[in-house]
């Protein structure tokens, strides 16, 4: 499980992830709860951010991993997965990141409770 | 497929001229080289494993340039200028990655991984129109050998088989197609490209450098070959150098650091040298199913030795049966006196599936150390140590041509395979 301490847990909406892991290294875009979300597998471990490139807004999915970096595959920006902090220009912003959690019927989400 | 070809080359015709430290240290010399050199031969830019898919790209830097090498969608390999023709930006920083199309930062025109224009913002606005056909992205000659990307910057080059002579006969048994990247560095350092290519030119410098070394491989009984462009120094190793001990002895360095590694009982080992070398290449063949190696093609002395081929100008190959160290070493944009060292660890492990490492980055400037590094890392720091201080002793007044020895002609004939091209003659 990443991110978040037991309060802000308390205050997440826990959602199965609609979609299948993909290969190492490869992400996946899909929309959840009215989210936009990109699902990362970086080194067999999966990560969910807001699907949306802090430089330019255009969708990080499509985006090939090295390691936990993520690189946008706009103009090669790129954001660790696992606090969503820019590591390389053009993306000088941090991107969002969801607290993920191995549920009963697979990977869950935690999105804010509406 | 043919062996090797293990036959010696004459002694080249080359007169054990002096050669003058302003191709080492001046920046005159190093705008010929670019101009006459650089520009015109094929140079290793890569790994083809690197870009397996179509979209996957790696950026090749060198001199003032970046090329962008891309896999494409008929499985091809094709390199661009990583330049934008609307207003020159770069398109990439240098590394790898993938994408669906390129776009630039600047203005965010697009460009396909062909290279071919995409789309440009609001093309309305460009009175003279925005015609594909002159503002896609240039083209760069490219080729592959032996799961290598070579470019040229000639659009004129000559086929790269051609320009490669005898490389590829000489180091296809090997196989380098299916081996692994287990390591990836560059090293900027305070040093001519050719400072450093000539390093690594010759073995005369193992008993001073690496004195420790010459007790398990043999400076004395290295043999230089030269050919057309290229050379090749067949530098012996599971065997101790008569400056250390006489030949066929089996030292304890021999002992620890081949015969034990590969599994051989070297508590029980009786024989001499030459027994030492059969029993090292015996337990490396006993190997090969477990990496997934064909060793079949190898001889004797490639199962024990360091083939090591220089190809022009740039390219080194310290060659043996497990792996091979391959570097480039590339020149400084506009400092003659700095340049960087590529330094990739390719294994001989087929059927491993070994990580891709991320390229390590370091900068003898900043005083980087290779020690520990990497297998092997403690040999190349000597070697690193070494090369700021000759850079900086070549441009004392007090130095003015470099004196070299017989053991030395592999360097001779870099010299003259270079002037060649400054000269017009290559």
């Amino acid at each position: 499980m990443t991110g978040g301490d037991r309060a802000e847990e308390a205050a997440l909406a826990w959602h199965p992830v609609p979609v299948p892991v993909p290969a190492e290294g490869r992400t996946c875009g899909f929309e959840l709860a009215g989210y936009r979300l990109v699902l990362c597998n970086a080194l067999g471990s999966p990560y969910v951010l807001h699907d949306e490139c802090p430089h330019m807004r255009v969708p990080l999915s499509g985006g090939r991993l090295q390691g936990t970096v993520l690189e946008c595959p706009r103009h090669g920006g790129k954001v660790d997965v696992r606090d969503g902090a820019a590591v390389e220009r053009p993306i000088r912003r941090s991107a969002t990141c969801f607290a993920v959690r191995e549920g009963a019927a697979g990977i869950e989400v935690g999105l804010p409770a509406a | 497929m043919p062996p090797t070809p293990m036959t010696r080359m004459p002694e080249p015709a080359l007169e054990y001229v002096p050669i003058p430290k302003s191709r080492y240290t001046g920046a005159e010399f190093a705008a010929l080289e670019w101009e006459r050199m650089w520009t015109q031969v094929w140079l290793m830019a890569g790994r083809v494993s690197d870009i397996p898919e179509p979209g996957d790209y790696f950026t090749f830097e060198i001199g003032s340039e970046s090329i962008l090498v891309i896999r494409q969608h008929d499985g091809s390999i094709a390199a661009r200028y990583n330049v934008c023709m609307h207003r020159g930006n770069r398109l990439r920083e240098p590394g790898r990655g993938h994408v669906d199309r390129f776009s630039c930062l600047f203005h965010g025109w697009q460009y396909e991984i062909d290279g071919s224009l995409a789309a440009a913002l609001d093309p309305e606005c460009f009175k003279q129109g925005v015609p594909a056909d002159q503002l896609s992205l240039r083209p760069v000659l490219c080729d592959t050998w032996a799961g290598f990307v070579f470019i040229s910057l000639n659009p004129a080059a000559g086929p790269l088989r051609d320009y490669l002579g005898i490389i590829p006969e000489h180091l296809d048994p090997y196989g380098f197609e299916n081996w692994k990247i287990a390591y990836d560095c560059t090293v900027e350092i305070e040093c001519n490209w050719k400072t450093c290519v000539d390093a690594f030119n010759e073995a005369y410098h193992l008993s001073s450098t690496h004195a420790w070394t010459v007790a398990f491989s043999d400076d004395v009984r290295t043999v230089y070959d030269c050919y057309d462009k290229h050379t090749r120094m067949i530098f012996p190793e599971v065997q101790a150098s008569p400056r250390f001990a006489p030949p066929g002895t089996v030292t304890d360095e021999m002992k620890e650091m081949f015969l034990k590694r590969v599994g051989v009982d070297v508590e029980n080992f009786e024989g001499d040298a030459d027994a030492a070398r059969r029993a090292y290449a015996e337990a490396i063949q006993k190997m090969a199913p477990m990496l997934g190696a064909d060793f079949g093609d190898l001889n004797l002395s490639q199962m024990c030795d360091d083939f090591h081929y220089t190809i022009f100008p740039n390219i080194t190959f310290n060659t043996h049966s497990l792996f091979v160290w391959v570097f480039t070493h590339r020149p400084h944009p506009t400092d003659p006196n700095r340049m960087y060292f590529d330094f990739i660890n390719l294994m001989n492990t087929p059927s491993q599936d070994i990580p891709r490492p991320d390229k390590e980055h370091y900068s003898t400037a900043r005083g980087d150390t290779l020690d520990g590094k990497c297998a092997g890392g403690d040999l190349l720091d000597e070697d690193l140590y070494n090369l700021p201080r000759v850079q900086r002793g070549m441009n004392s007044a007090a130095f003015e041509h470099l004196h070299l020895g017989s053991q030395e002609v592999r360097i001779l004939h870099h010299q003259d395979t270079l002037m060649r091209y400054i000269e017009g003659g290559a």
